[in-house]
């Protein structure tokens, strides 16, 4: 019978359950049985009141058995129900563990009671599966970390470390081996990377030494404008070093002689829209590559340059534009160098012309001034031997006069071919203007303004004080004949040193120490066409009868015979400078003025004179005047004659007069052989033109008289009292 | 974390292993050689796992401190 769920009561007597209700049996006994609660179930016995064994004993013993047995059930209860609960705390703190997992949790039951007994076998095994759990998850969460550790020091490049393959956990050593796997693989990749980057390096290197080893300037731009190289002539040419630029983009900046923000050449690749803005004097293109000459101004850091540029783009091995490259050289040099190639080219050709002209002219004045000197002569003699009243007299001074204006243009030619006989002495530049000045601002007229602005320095030279005069003088009628409206006329003096390198300098002018003449004018000035005619003979653009031509000849040869140098500067409309160079001497003792000569008349005498001249009418009309006037004459046809005359003479002749130049032997010659014997006998050279040797010999020029044919009478007259008077 | 003069401070309290040894992973980066890092934990096998940690991953234990119950102090030096 099951009452409220629950099984009834069981007699403590027995093993028969009540027939009675719980609640009416039992409540009575309880009240004996104080100390129980009635609610208990597990304390809940029963003692059957139909029970036949409480009717058949009914007696006190009975009672007291069933009070003893009671106390027992009792004590037995109370007993079970400590060891129950004992094992329940045991079981209650097991699941505990077990709930916060610990795996070391193990139920061991101190009671030992039969409630619980069956639950130490589960829950030891489900704490065994937990410790298992436990422990294989946690090997599982150190292998990540022992792998996540390794696969921070592979991320950062430390590619020998190993991830370990020795974990339990079969996963976590398969991802140990799989990162090693994949290490070994990077590693491999790595490995061949970095001996590509390596192989790269090197043949980035060996581009970069190719580079700049190229002289000329040389820029290379990726496909992002960006510059990639930049060698060092570049650098030297443009003061940026390579570093400052590279990887940058704006390299227009960096490229400063330019003097301002401006495309490249190698920007114009692709597209020429803009070229012509920049000065590009040449451009062609030539395949892919594109060819430039600019010429770039000079601004306030470089000089004016001519650049030589070539610009070409850079392809792939899939034909791709990846960049380009562009080349700067700098020809300014080649070019000033071909343009004073030119200029000596034009000045060796006009050098030439004019040499060629000058020995023709030379020629001509020699024969003319042997016949010049026979008309003067012999016109001289009959204006001596006529009457002052004689009717013949005016002719014959005409025939003088013109002689001497056809000796005059002879002397012109001969200064223009450089033939004539130089005294050099020691001349100051600035001396010899200053003694010229009064006449030449007398000569200039009202309209013209000349000024002298002479240099603070002593300018000495070597050379023929009167060839010089003639030098400025035709320069500055050249000068005033330009001014007919009047002007400014200025001649300065300088001085300075030629390098070789100097820009002022005619390309032709050698390095050295120079006085400089300029002689400059305001006038109309000289067409650029007709500049390089002005010094050949017989040029000239003044009016017929204004002008002989032969001015600048006379100026040109003269400043040649003195190892000068001129240049003429002239812009039309605006005027003319001629500048002249002379070679500077430190030091000399300066000439300042020409002896007089006296009127020939005055210079007789009665000494022995020997003439030695092969041109028989210059040497009758040089006797006749000698012994006109009063001279004794010894005639010889040439050199060799008059050496055997005078050894034939005993040394009675005190005075030679020797042609430079004569058959079989000259007066260079004669007088050598003279001079063996008589030393101390005087000589006067004469000459139509100095031939080579005397001219290479110019110390003799110094020693000895020269007399230029032809030969004025007053000339010969003072020249031969003067050698025989020891002067 | 937290972070003092000469050491950084991980609070791991709370945290069921094998947290604490994959919390200590994760800021293991952060850590410069010779750093010191002091770590709390009061799981019950907070002890093991950092030590196990600790000899696997080549970091010094320095100290390990029970405070009673599971709670414990270890002194790792990276």
């Amino acid at each position: 019978m099951v009452e409220n769920g629950m099984p009834p009561p069981k007699c403590i007597l027995s093993d028969q359950y009540s027939a009675h209700s719980a609640a009416e049996r039992i409540q009575p006994l309880q009240a004996r049985c104080a100390g129980i609660p009635p609610s208990d179930p597990i304390r809940l016995y029963s003692l059957c009141l139909d029970c036949d064994l409480l009717h058949r004993h009914g007696d006190r013993a009975l009672f007291a058995q069933i009070a003893s047995r009671l106390a027992e059930c009792h004590a037995e209860t109370v007993s079970r129900r400590s060891k129950v609960k004992a094992d329940c705390a045991a079981v209650q703190q097991m699941l505990e563990l077990l709930s916060i997992g610990d795996p070391d949790a193990r139920l061991v039951l101190p009671g030992d009671s039969d409630v619980f007994r069956p639950l130490v076998p589960l829950l030891n095994q489900v704490a065994d599966f937990t410790k298992d759990l436990i422990e294989e998850s946690h090997e599982t969460a150190i292998g990540l970390c022992e792998h996540y550790e390794t696969l921070l020091l592979l991320a950062g490049g430390n590619l020998s470390v190993r991830a370990s393959i020795n974990s339990p956990v079969e996963l976590i050593a398969k991802l140990g081996e799989l990162i090693n796997s994949q290490s070994n693989t990077f590693l491999d990749v790595i490995k061949r990377q970095r001996t590509q980057e390596h192989e790269l390096q090197s043949l980035n290197q060996q581009l970069q030494s190719i580079i700049d080893f190229l002289p000329d300037a040389t820029f290379v731009i990726d496909a992002e404008q960006r510059v990639i190289a930049w060698n060092k002539a570049l650098e030297e040419m443009t003061g940026h070093v390579k570093e400052t630029v590279l990887n940058k983009g704006d390299f227009a900046y960096a490229i400063p002689f330019y003097g301002l923000r401006r495309p490249a050449l190698i920007n114009f690749i692709d597209n020429e829209e803009g070229l012509s803005d920049f000065n590009y004097k040449y451009f062609k293109r030539q395949g892919n590559s594109i060819i430039a000459e600019s010429f770039i101004p000079a601004n306030n850091r470089f000089d004016d340059r001519h650049l030589w540029i070539a610009a070409s783009p850079l392809y792939d091995l899939d034909g791709q534009k990846i960049g380009a490259i562009e080349s700067i050289r700098d020809i300014s040099d080649y070019k000033r160098i071909g343009h004073e190639k030119e200029l000596l080219r034009e000045q060796l050709y006009h050098a030439q012309k004019l040499d060629s002209i000058g020995q023709l002219a030379g020629g001509i004045a020699h024969e003319f001034n042997n016949i010049l000197a026979a008309i003067l002569g012999y016109a001289s003699l009959i204006e001596t031997r006529l009457d002052s009243g004689s009717p013949h007299l005016p002719a014959v001074r005409r025939i003088i006069s013109s002689a001497e204006k056809a000796a005059s243009l002879t002397r012109g030619m001969l200064a223009f071919s450089r033939k004539q006989n130089l005294s050099v002495k020691t001349v100051d530049l600035n001396l010899l203007i200053s003694d010229m000045m009064e006449m030449l601002c007398r000569l200039a007229g009202e309209d013209i303004s000349v000024e002298f602005d002479p240099s603070l320095q002593d300018l000495l030279l070597q050379a023929d004080h009167g060839q010089l005069q003639q030098v400025v003088l035709n320069l500055y009628n050249n000068a005033r004949d330009a001014m007919p409206d009047g002007g400014f006329l200025n001649i300065s003096t300088g001085a300075g040193t030629f390098t070789g390198q100097d820009p002022e300098a005619p390309p032709w002018i050698p390095a050295g120490s120079y006085v400089k003449l300029t002689v400059s004018d305001t006038g109309s000035g000289i067409e650029p066409e007709l500049v390089e005619r002005i010094f050949d003979p017989f040029f000239t653009t003044k009016e017929v009868g204004k002008g002989t031509g032969l001015g600048l000849s006379i100026v040109f040869g003269i400043v040649q015979q003195h190892n000068g140098y001129i240049k003429v500067t002239s812009r039309p409309g605006e005027g003319t400078a001629f500048s002249i160079w002379f070679p500077k001497v430190e030091s000399g003792r300066v000439k300042t003025a020409e002896q007089a000569i006296c009127p020939w008349r005055q210079n007789r005498g009665s000494e022995t004179i020997l003439v030695g001249e092969d041109n028989d009418d210059v040497r009758e009309m040089i006797v006749e005047l000698l012994r006109d006037l009063g001279y004794h004459i010894v005639e010889a046809r040439d050199g060799s004659e008059a050496v055997s005359i005078i050894k034939q003479s005993g040394g009675t002749i005190d005075l030679l007069l020797l042609d430079v130049i004569m058959p079989r032997m000259n007066g260079q010659e004669a007088l050598a052989a003279i001079h063996q014997t008589y030393p101390q006998i005087p000589c006067i050279f004469l000459s139509g033109y100095s031939d080579d040797i005397l001219q290479q010999k110019g110390k003799l020029a110094g020693e000895f008289v020269h007399l230029s044919k032809p030969i004025l009478p007053e000339m010969l007259a003072a020249a031969v009292r003067s050698a025989l008077d020891g002067h | 974390m937290q972070s003092s003069q000469n050491r950084r401070v991980l609070d791991a309290t709370g945290l069921k292993c094998p947290q604490p040894v994959l919390k200590l992973s994760v800021i293991s980066p952060d850590m410069k050689p010779g750093e010191l890092l002091e770590i709390i934990g009061d799981c019950p096998t907070f002890e093991k796992d950092i030590t196990a940690w600790c000899l696997r991953l080549k970091k010094t234990l320095l100290s390990m401190r029970d405070d009673g119950g599971y709670r414990k102090h270890a002194l790792i030096r990276f």
